[in-house]
């Protein structure tokens, strides 16, 4: 029990918001997905430093769900971008306007 | 293991098999193998559901509980899911990525179950990102089409950014209670009295927003109408229906299961995205040229009627909530068959002016979407309005009767918007003997018989079905 | 046994409307369809006979019965039954609906012969039918209101049965929204009943309304008033009646059925059915009484100067139900019923020989342009005559009984009914003025200018024999009930008419009031007589400049279409058009339209928020969570 569960919070509170944020200002697809992953990993640590301070496993477990869950969430998101660049070259979210109203 | 899991075992080895076929040299194996697969492998795994019809069993050491809701749950996914593979046979998606799509729908419904069924907040979350994840590549699968393409690409992302909110909030529940599994927290809520916890209340926020994106609800909405509009048309129907049914029994697992105890905590907020949901969805419907894109801010509104009944938090609204989500379900699925037909006979088939005179030409899908649209509208006797009279009647006895007239004059705004297809699908026909482009199928039409039967016999069987929700709801609330 | 029967009266009209209605996209043989369809319908009215000689032969007590096939919903305390009440009121409606029906449809199998979609026709006329069947057989008001509604829907359609003519289509949809209005009042009265009584069954409600509700409270008069918005929508009274005429688009063997025989009848039913429940409220029943009188005595007035043979008929039956709604609502319940039955048969009638003349003149409704068809047309002749006579009440023909019967029985119901009386012994002139007009320029009179193109040609048997088996009916019919002598009517009905006042007349007002409408009837025909036929038609062109003002207000048809145009239908159908044409700019006034504006403003600031970007949704998580961490917080 070196750590608090404080930092745990405050270190995972940062990486959400940072992870948030840069969703809402980014426009590269590329950085939108990192900003994803960020806002995961944020929770990760979250589920680390509770698992710790209950003193059980099951949020050790539920992160490493996560992880691959991520996984295959961006591996996915990749795969989009390739056929939306190869189709349109474009890399900006906002370029993608065809639906709306 | 026991038995108590496997539907959803069947489901997983239908979603492998589905893929053989498409080793198999481009021929009648390789074009129908998937749906075929796929069909029997739903109706395997519905009937063995029905089977376990009964009281709660448990396996994978309590992280699956297979209970009345779960099988309840898990038909109203395969039927969907059915009626999607008939709607799917001619869709220009599949073609050539055949065995791919079938196994993705296939392996979305896994997910569902998965969260039907789940002990604790792990497969809540897994559940979710399984349907989650087939459903972005999904509505992608068009990728010659740009439309298709920015509709999965824009799913992905934001549906990315809901899920993360989702785990953050289930996350902080963890750590509020110290448990994942579901009973064990609800257990420590009543003893802790974790009532007004800053730590749980966070986290409850934080799951209903990332639920509440799932479901649809507003504010959370504005991802629908686009990716609705973009996707194929099938998937669009799945989407609405057992996607949206797979996020309310999220709900229904977390709070009215597991948090039910705090429900003085989450049921304002609950109630006020359904309000929101409500508004949002009729209104916008108003003013939309788009058959497609109509249904799509429809289901908004439906989304919000979906989730007075959880938030009521009582036996009675969950029982309503059930039989409207069994009466939702057929009559969604009926509306969209038919822009899955205009679609293929006529260009520009999502048009609401591209139904013209098209009742008279074919009775049969006029019919049953008549019925459909008369059901979403509310008109007694129809599923419809027993599900939304139930629903608002919960409400009431929940303490929430500004809510239940929310809902009333949504329903009675709603009935402008659905009323105007059936007026031009009966009205005249502008240039007889629109050509056709597509043949619609055999498959189109067999699914449509199927929602129309839905619409009625759920309108029908009203009091047997209402019994077996309530057995359901019992299963949900009881220990 | 005659339980299930009940379910095979019910039901067969449906699988005939079914069977047509989907059997492939090829047209069938003409034969096939004409079997289907007039088949299931006389098979129906079989039933149907069985079934009231059954009844016939129980004791009085014991005519009513319900049947269940199950219990449809439990919403709480409420049950809803799927169930068929048979009692003598709903088998005499019965009868009607498949014997009348029965009749039309035959009639129906050669009027249709030369026109499009033969299929669709019958598919659609079972379907009314087995809607109209629901309605008077249904035994809780639940399945009263999904019959109301699904005969609003099948008028829908067979007014619109010419989809391409646009006069069609309007006319159509101008008769579905005024009758959406009148489900809505229906709905409300079922909401307010299923609220204070926790139950919608006929028994239940009429069995508790008279104890849980009181005699003249708020309550009972609020819920006679909501359904007499329904049976005023579907029976076309004032201020609801103008689509009524306009529905005269539909082919003539539907006007015939829907629209005089029938549906436009259900709202005298819906009355009559709640007699219980009037009875409790005064008031309202005085207001349906004035509501009758007047809506009798403006349809019979424009109904006299009417140029479309089809219209005149129309406002007729405008006119006469007004009779009917007059007399339900001062109590007189038996006699609403035995107008209402002789009125299904001459006014089938009426229409029917309608329908023979427009065939022989190849689809001319015009009566300018008919005349002195009495020597082609000889059947026809006749029996318009017959037709007549009861409309206008000459003895010993139907309407003659039956309309004496409501004004005799209105003058000893108190100082209301003596004046309603009088008004329907005016309306009583008109009817017969109006009729004889139509009667003598169509028969009688010189020829159209120019003569016929072609000689009128009588029609063959499947037309002629209807309309000879209703002629028939209209001079016997009023012989069921005929004063001081037999009232097999009233002991018939005794059973469902639990809180009947049982009126009668005293015999010196019978006798007045019978010389009375005799009188009425001859100035009336003497009048029509004097202008229209005695010198070969030559004064009628005179006066055709007299009174203009009168003239063109009534053609006007008291100008209550552009007063309902504005006020009612133009908002209804805008909710359903507003988006569809997008709308239009502000401006048009009205407090509706203001409403829907609002709506319109909102929904274009939701699709301003809909811009297609990405960010725009993540930006939307983000607003919603604080929402509801707000309401979190606010809520506790």
């Amino acid at each position: 029990m070196g750590i608090s569960l404080m930092y745990y919070l405050l270190v995972s509170g940062g990486l959400f918001a940072l992870g948030l944020a840069g969703v809402l200002i980014r426009r590269n697809m590329l950085l939108l997905l990192l900003a994803v992953e960020l806002m995961l990993n944020g929770a990760n640590v979250a589920l680390i430093g509770f698992s710790r301070h209950w003193d059980v496993t099951d949020g050790q477990i539920f992160a490493l769900v996560v992880m691959v869950v991520a996984a295959a969430e961006v591996v996915i998101g990749l795969g989009l971008i390739v056929a939306v660049y190869r189709q349109r070259i474009v890399l900006d979210v906002d370029e993608l306007d065809q639906l709306k109203g | 293991m026991n038995i108590a899991a496997l539907p959803m075992m069947i489901l997983i080895a239908t979603a492998v098999v589905a893929l053989v076929p498409s080793l198999a040299p481009p021929g009648r194996v390789r074009h129908l193998g998937p749906p075929l697969v796929s069909i029997v492998g739903l109706v395997a795994a519905a009937g063995m559901s029905v089977l376990l019809w009964g009281d709660r069993q448990y396996t994978f050491y309590g992280a699956f509980r297979t209970d009345r809701l779960t099988v309840l749950m898990t038909l109203i996914f395969i039927a969907s899911a059915l009626v999607t593979v008939l709607m799917s046979l001619r869709e220009p998606a599949t073609v050539d990525r055949r065995g791919e799509y079938y196994s993705l729908l296939v392996a979305a419904v896994v997910g569902m179950v998965l969260v039907a069924g789940t002990g604790d907040l792990i497969g809540v979350f897994l559940g979710i990102e399984i349907l989650s994840v087939a459903l972005y590549v999904l509505c992608a699968m068009e990728v010659w089409r740009a439309r298709s393409l920015e509709a999965g690409l824009k799913y992905l992302i934001v549906g990315a950014v809901g899920s993360a909110l989702l785990l953050y909030g289930l996350t902080f529940v963890f750590g509020a209670t110290g448990s994942v599994s579901l009973e064990e927290i609800s257990d420590i809520v009543r003893v802790r009295g974790l009532g007004g916890e800053p730590l749980l209340m966070g986290g409850m926020a934080l799951v209903i927003a990332g639920l509440g994106f799932k479901a649809s609800a507003a504010p959370f909405h504005m991802w629908v109408p686009d990716v609705y509009e973009g996707a194929p048309t099938p998937i669009t129907a799945f989407m609405a229906t057992a996607v949206k049914a797979a996020a309310i029994v999220a709900f229904l697992r977390v709070f009215s299961g597991a948090l039910i105890d705090v429900v003085d905590d989450w049921q304002m907020p609950l109630a006020v995205i359904a309000a929101l949901a409500i508004i949002a969805g009729n209104v916008g419907a108003l003013v939309q040229q788009s058959f497609k894109r109509m249904m799509a801010y429809s289901s908004i509104a439906q989304a919000g009627y979906l989730l007075i009944g959880v938030a009521t938090g009582t036996l009675l609204g969950v029982r309503s909530l059930l039989y409207y989500l069994i009466a939702y379900t057929a009559m969604t699925l009926g509306a969209f068959i038919l822009v899955a037909i205009r679609e293929r006979e006529v260009e520009d088939g999502q048009s609401i002016a591209s139904l013209a005179g098209y009742g008279r030409r074919s009775p049969l899908h006029g019919v049953v979407v008549t019925v459909c649209l008369f059901a979403l509208a509310g008109f007694p006797p129809l599923s419809g309005f027993i599900g939304k009279f139930m629903l608002f009647g919960a409400a009431v006895e929940a303490d929430l009767t500004w809510l239940a007239v929310v809902g009333a004059v949504g329903s009675a705004v709603s009935v402008a918007y659905y009323l105007r297809p059936i007026f031009v699908l009966w009205g005249e026909d502008p240039e007889p003997g629109n050509a056709r482009t597509f043949d619609p199928g055999d498959g189109l039409w067999v699914a449509s018989v199927l929602a129309g039967l839905g619409v009625v016999v759920t309108s029908i069987l009203a009091s047997p079905l209402l019994d077996y929700c309530r057995e359901a709801a019992q299963a949900l609330i009881a220990p | 046994m005659i339980g299930s029967l009940a379910w095979v009266v019910l039901l067969l009209p449906l699988a005939g409307a079914l069977v047509l209605g989907f059997s492939g996209s090829a047209e069938p043989p003409k034969a096939l369809t004409r079997v289907a369809g007039v088949g299931t319908i006389a098979l129906s009215f079989a039933a149907t006979l069985v079934i009231f000689f059954t009844l016939l032969g129980r004791d009085a007590d014991d005519r009513a019965l319900t049947t269940t096939a199950w219990r449809w919903a439990e919403l709480g305390p409420l049950r809803i039954d799927l169930a068929l009440l048979l009692d003598p009121l709903s088998v005499l409606m019965m009868l009607v609906i498949t014997g009348v029906g029965m009749l039309i449809v035959a009639y129906s199998t050669e009027y249709m012969n030369h026109d499009r979609d033969y299929r669709r026709f019958f598919a659609e006329m079972d379907f009314f039918i087995f809607a109209m069947l629901l309605l008077v057989m249904a035994a809780n008001f639940v399945f009263l209101i999904i019959g109301w509604a699904l005969v609003g829907l099948a008028s829908y359609l067979l007014i619109g049965y010419y989809y391409d003519r646009p006069s069609a289509v309007a006319a159509a949809k101008k008769a579905f929204v005024i009758n959406v209005l009148g489900d809505v009042g229906l709905v409300l009265a079922a909401f307010v009943m299923a609220v204070k009584l926790d139950t919608l069954d006929y028994a239940g409600v009429f069995g508790l309304a008279p104890e849980k509700l009181g005699h003249g409270g708020l309550i009972p008069e609020l819920i006679a008033v909501l359904l007499f918005v329904g049976a005023a929508a579907k029976s076309a009274q004032v201020p609801l009646h103008t689509w009524l005429p306009d529905a005269m688009e539909g082919p003539t063997p539907v006007s015939a059925l829907i629209h005089a025989a029938t549906m436009v009848t259900a709202g005298v039913y819906l009355v009559v059915r709640c007699n219980v429940l009037y009875q409790l409220a005064p008031h309202a029943s005085e207001m349906v009484a004035i509501v009758g009188a007047v809506t009798l005595f403006i349809a019979a007035t424009i109904a006299t100067v009417q140029e479309d043979i089809k219209r005149v008929l129309a406002w007729s039956t405008v006119s006469q139900i007004g009779y009917m709604i007059m007399a339900a609502g001062l109590g007189l319940y038996t006699g609403a019923m035995f107008h209402f039955l002789t009125h299904a048969f001459f006014k089938a009638l009426l229409f029917l020989v309608a329908g023979v003349v427009i065939h022989a003149l190849v689809g001319e409704q015009g009566i300018d342009r008919m005349g002195g068809l009495k020597k082609y047309l000889p059947v026809a002749w006749a029996t318009t005559l017959v037709g007549c006579l009861a409309i206008s009440g000459v003895p010993p023909f139907a309407g003659f009984f039956s309309k004496d019967e409501i004004l005799a029985r209105a003058w000893d119901a108190g100082d209301l009914g003596k004046v309603l009386s009088i008004v329907g012994l005016v309306g009583a002139v008109l009817t017969a003025f109006y009729m004889f007009r139509m009667f003598f320029r169509v028969f009688h009179g010189p020829e159209p200018e120019g003569g016929y193109a072609h000689a009128p040609h009588p029609s063959g048997p499947a037309m002629t024999l209807p309309v000879i088996v209703l002629a028939v009916l209209s001079t016997v019919g009023g012989l069921i009930q005929v004063p001081t002598v037999n009232h097999w009517l009233d002991s018939w009905l005794d059973v469902s008419l639990m809180a009947d006042p049982a009126l009668e007349a005293s015999h010196a007002t019978e006798w007045r009031t019978m010389t009375m409408s005799v009188i009425a009837a001859a100035a009336g025909i003497g009048l029509a007589w004097f202008i229209f036929a005695a010198d070969g038609g030559r004064r009628r062109v005179q006066m055709a400049g007299a009174m203009p003002a009168l003239r063109r207000f009534l053609l006007d048809q008291w100008r209550f279409d552009p007063v309902i145009d504005d006020a009612v239908v133009a908002p209804g159908r805008d909710l359903g058009d507003a988006a569809y044409r997008g709308f239009e700019p502000y401006g048009s006034g009205g407090l509706v339209r203001g409403g829907v504006g609002v709506a319109t403003a909102a929904a274009r600031l939701v699709r301003a928020t809909q811009n297609g970007l990405v960010r725009m949704s993540a930006f939307g998580l983000v607003v919603g969570l604080i929402v509801v961490a707000a309401a979190m917080i606010l809520g506790r």
